[in-house]
């Protein structure tokens, strides 16, 4: 995350809690200005006697809004990686091992896994005594050195 | 369409061939010797060896990871590091879930590979506690295993005719039917493996591996019509495979090697291989391809459908790119890193060959 | 300003911990009940026979050679266009080629289609069981109750949905019945069952429904029981024939490659 998103999320989130303050402020004082003696009934929450027909005032709708989009901003500019989108970046970038796809952990791997390798792998014509035999003979040649 | 390559099959005669491609499709060799003085035969029975003592705090996640970062043909010194994890995974509470039996069957393999039997036997019974004898894939396993454990071609035919007799019940049963075309094709009956695959295919025409399977076969028979016809297959289901695009590449390049190369011949393969850069960013298989061709084409006379100036550009254009991909891994840029070492060996040698040239 | 002080109604706060919680939490028991129930009632859907899977791939073939033939050269192409078009034409991959041109089999009397009447059957009784028995249970006790009121003001259109069973004209449509509040919990707590039961689970209703409406999306049936796979051929046959547009990737390729790179 670079510093100059860091700080647009942080003075968007600080003037998007004031706008919202400022709100809470706004219908508290509309509420209880024109009857302020108006008993709270017991069973129900002070918002149960809220109004209808005040609005708020325009820097404050302005204030939100302008205040959301910078958020929104902020956070899209904040720039995560982004993976690329057509194939061809993508899959050269596997082959190349400088991404690896989900649930291969690049710390313990450098060398590139390839979306279609499973065509050139075949699990299901896996020839496994072949490979024993080579197992054995690189432990036999390797082995007693 | 399977009887007509089954007919053509009987007319094959077998071909050996040196070619530069051998480079990149041979088997890797075994250099990395890094895990050998950890290395003890494997006797251990649930208890971890000393050396996996750090391994033994990872989760399952972990282990899932690097048995996904490792490809199925791995070379010896992978499958021992993976065959080492053996105990810690099978100390690992069993959760039931599907990563678990996941990891527990890319385990089994690699302890087959490295003859951890006990470990293998003992991944097996697990997993066929859990799903039972009668799942098509632990059947497979199973099968996997016995092949593993026959000392000789007679116990071989045994576990074959276990399979034909599985399958008489159920000829519906893919893995078995793979497992059988495979141990065919290893017990030297290549014919009978290429007629078991083709009535496979043509059970089911739209399973990628069984094509690309019955291509290799072809191909080591030197039928190079009939890979091709079968790598088509894989590219109507699968068209954006761009390392089919690449072997058909190959494959159209030996074939016309083979046939004495008529220069429309190379220039086919040299489409496809254009075909997998395309689809692929700075592909190293597919740009050796393009340099290779292309030095061919130049090379020889003929009438050209591309004309050589466009030969040239795209000899330089891969030229250009094989360099950066060369001093990109030797240096350890980070984005090159993940290439064969092997294949960028064989990169080398063939830019070496062309400074000589010129 | 001009004020209009909100309707406003004493409730017992016994409403609300003796109506409103014992339906969320029955509503969401029997979610999981149902899931439960629905796991054990459920039979294993019977493995499809040798010669129903090959009618099904090679029906998929044809589709796949239609779909990606740009891919392949046009003479490969034409190839595989002449073999399957014949093929197709001849029923060489139908399952019994004998059955063509009758009428399609009844679906009550086949036996594959019985099993998957069987399968919706048992998934209907496990939704109109407990609905009707919740449903009854709260007629009968708590019918009439006003329960609670919603934080946010809405349209007059609502009332019918927020208070049914409260036959009152001028309540504020804040207030939400018993009843209302039911129907509300019955549509409205699948993502709860999500995060309980995991993604795709039974009691989600939502997702029965949608299956039930379309059965051909399950990959296990490709032809549906009333479909004739004959006719399916033949129109599949019929589009590969009258494909002449064939465009090959590989044509110009040279070009492409050295604009791009």
């Amino acid at each position: 995350m670079s510093l100059p998103s860091k700080l647009l999320i942080t003075f968007s989130s600080l003037l998007l809690a004031h706008a919202c303050y400022s709100a809470h402020e706004h219908s508290l004082l509309s509420t209880t200005h024109p009857s302020p003696s108006s008993p709270a009934s017991p069973s129900t929450s002070p918002s149960g006697t809220t109004t209808t027909g005040s609005s708020l005032p325009l820097d404050i709708t302005l204030e939100t809004l302008i205040s959301v989009s910078l958020l929104l901003l902020g956070i899209v500019s904040s720039g995560w990686e982004l993976k690329p989108i057509s194939l061809r970046s993508y899959a050269g970038m596997l082959e190349r091992g400088s991404v690896f796809p989900d649930g291969v952990d690049g710390k313990t791997t450098v060398r590139g896994r390839g979306i279609f390798d499973g065509l050139e792998d075949r699990p299901g014509f896996l020839d496994i005594r072949k490979q024993r035999e080579e197992f054995a003979q690189w432990i036999k040649t390797h082995g007693d050195s | 369409m399977t009887s007509h390559d089954r007919r053509r099959h009987a007319t094959h005669r077998r071909q050996t061939h040196s070619n530069q491609l051998g480079a990149i499709t041979a088997d890797k060799n075994p250099k990395a010797l890094t895990n050998l003085i950890a290395y003890k035969p494997p006797t251990h029975h649930l208890s971890p060896a000393p050396g996996v003592r750090l391994a033994s705090k990872m989760s399952l996640s972990t282990y899932l990871s690097r048995f996904k970062s490792v490809s199925l043909t791995p070379t010896p010194s992978e499958s021992l590091s993976l065959s080492q994890l053996a105990p810690s995974i099978l100390n690992l509470s069993i959760t039931d879930t599907p990563e678990q039996w996941s990891l527990y069957e890319s385990l089994l393999l690699s302890a087959l590979r490295t003859g951890d039997d006990t470990s293998a036997r003992l991944i097996l019974q697990r997993l066929s506690d859990r799903f039972g004898n009668s799942n098509a894939r632990i059947m497979a396993l199973q099968g996997l295993f016995d092949e593993a454990m026959a000392t000789n071609n007679a116990q071989l035919e045994e576990v074959l005719k276990n399979y034909n007799e599985v399958l008489k019940d159920d000829p519906t049963n893919v893995p078995i039917t793979k497992r059988k075309i495979t141990l065919l094709h290893h017990l030297s009956k290549k014919t009978e493996a290429i007629a078991a695959l083709t009535v496979l295919l043509d059970l089911n025409p739209t399973d990628a591996e069984s094509w690309a399977q019955l291509a290799q076969y072809y191909f080591e028979l030197s039928m190079f019509s009939q890979a091709i016809f079968c790598l088509e297959e894989v590219l109507l289901i699968l068209p954006n495979a761009y390392n089919v695009h690449v072997r058909l590449g190959e494959i159209s390049y030996l074939a016309a090697e083979n046939s004495g190369g008529g220069v429309e011949k190379f220039e086919t393969s040299l489409r496809w291989y254009l075909r997998a850069v395309e689809l692929c960013d700075r592909y190293l298989r597919g740009y050796y391809g393009v340099k290779l061709v292309t030095g061919k084409l130049l090379q020889s006379k003929g009438t050209r459908t591309i004309p050589e100036e466009k030969v040239n550009k795209l000899n330089s254009v891969a030229t250009v790119h094989l360099n950066d991909i060369v001093t990109g891994f030797e240096k350890g840029t980070k984005g090159f890193t993940g290439y064969d070492p092997e294949e960028v060996a064989a990169v080398k040698e063939l830019l070496a060959a062309d400074d000589v040239s010129k | 300003m001009a004020q209009v002080v909100g309707q406003q109604i004493l409730r017992d706060p016994a409403l609300f911990y003796w109506i409103l919680f014992p339906i969320t939490i029955v509503m969401i028991l029997t979610g999981v009940l149902r899931h439960y129930a629905t796991l054990l009632l459920q039979s294993a859907p019977k493995p499809l026979e040798y010669k129903a899977i090959r009618e099904q791939k090679n029906y998929l073939h044809g589709i796949n050679v239609r779909g990606n033939a740009n891919q392949i050269p046009l003479s490969s192409f034409t190839t595989r266009k002449n073999y399957l078009v014949a093929a197709f034409q001849a029923g060489n991959f139908l399952k019994d080629p004998d059955a063509q041109g009758k009428p399609p089999a009844n679906p009550m009397t086949d036996p594959n289609g019985m099993d998957q009447m069987m399968n919706m059957m048992k998934g209907n009784m496990m939704m109109i069981v407990p609905q009707t028995v919740i449903m009854g249970w709260i007629n009968a006790f708590f019918s009439g109750f006003v329960i609670m009121k919603l934080p946010f003001p809405l349209t007059i259109r609502f009332k019918s949905m927020l208070q049914s069973g409260v036959m009152t004209k001028d309540m504020d449509v804040r207030w939400v019945s018993s009843l209302s509040w039911y129907f509300l919990c019955l549509f409205g707590l699948r993502s709860v069952f999500t995060f309980i039961l995991g993604n795709d689970n039974a009691a989600d209703q939502t997702m029965a429904q949608v299956q039930q409406m379309n059965p051909q999306q399950n990959t296990q049936q490709l032809f549906g029981p009333g479909q004739d796979p004959a006719k399916m051929y033949l129109a599949e046959a019929e589009n590969l024939e009258v494909m002449v547009q064939h465009e090959f990737v590989l044509d110009g390729i040279e070009d492409r490659i050295l604009a791009t790179v």
